[in-house]
């Protein structure tokens, strides 16, 4: 694996990472 | 009746959607597991409420929200906070869609800890050296020491000198 396809690869991996919606709600409500 | 619970100011609500994505993630990569990195990006909030630092634009505000965010991961690890969540066995693995992202992921979070940082913040954030070493606050030639045995353990092949 080269740099260019470790990359598209990781930012793919990595953007199915995201908070839970119910984690922002609360913390709008602190 | 009047709304007594106070609610968050726009700037507070403005910052946290903009960052709040970014956040997690670095906590997931240093911590690998949801609620942690929910509770590490909640508590960089806070930190961020109570110092109120000034800032001197975005990019100087979203810096220091991530070196903030990186040393509460690191100082969590340091703490032996990881071998007590395994020995209640609650460590719940990152899940994600199929077996090629998973084994990616998996191999970033088997790296030390201090070339993960850099790892993510280089291939994902798209920081450069320089900007590397200020929001880390390491010297440039430490990144690029950190950046190299990564990917020597990524075994990834060079395909030129990274640029600061």
């Amino acid at each position: 694996m080269n740099e260019q396809q470790f990359k598209q690869r990781y930012k793919k991996a990595v953007d199915q990472m995201k908070p839970d919606d119910q984690m922002k709600k609360e913390s709008n409500r602190t | 009746m009047q709304q007594t619970i106070s609610q968050p100011s726009d700037e507070v609500t403005n910052i946290y959607d903009t960052y709040a994505d970014t956040l997690f993630r670095i906590a997931m990569v240093h911590l690998g597991r949801r609620e942690d990195a929910e509770e590490a990006t909640q508590d960089t909030f806070i930190k961020w409420m109570e110092k109120a630092p000034a800032f001197n634009d975005a990019e100087h505000q979203k810096a220091w929200l991530i070196r903030v965010i990186t040393n509460h991961c690191k100082s969590l690890l340091r703490k032996g906070w990881r071998k007590r969540e395994v020995k209640l066995g609650t460590v719940e693995p990152v899940m994600m869609d199929n077996p090629e992202d998973q084994a990616l992921i998996e191999l970033v979070l088997s790296l030390p800890v201090k070339y993960r940082s850099v790892v993510h913040l280089y291939y994902y954030e798209d920081y450069g050296i320089r900007d590397i070493s200020q929001i880390l606050e390491i010297s440039e030639s430490a990144v690029k020491m950190r950046l190299q045995r990564g990917r020597q353990l990524l075994k990834l092949e060079l395909e030129g000198e990274e640029q600061p």
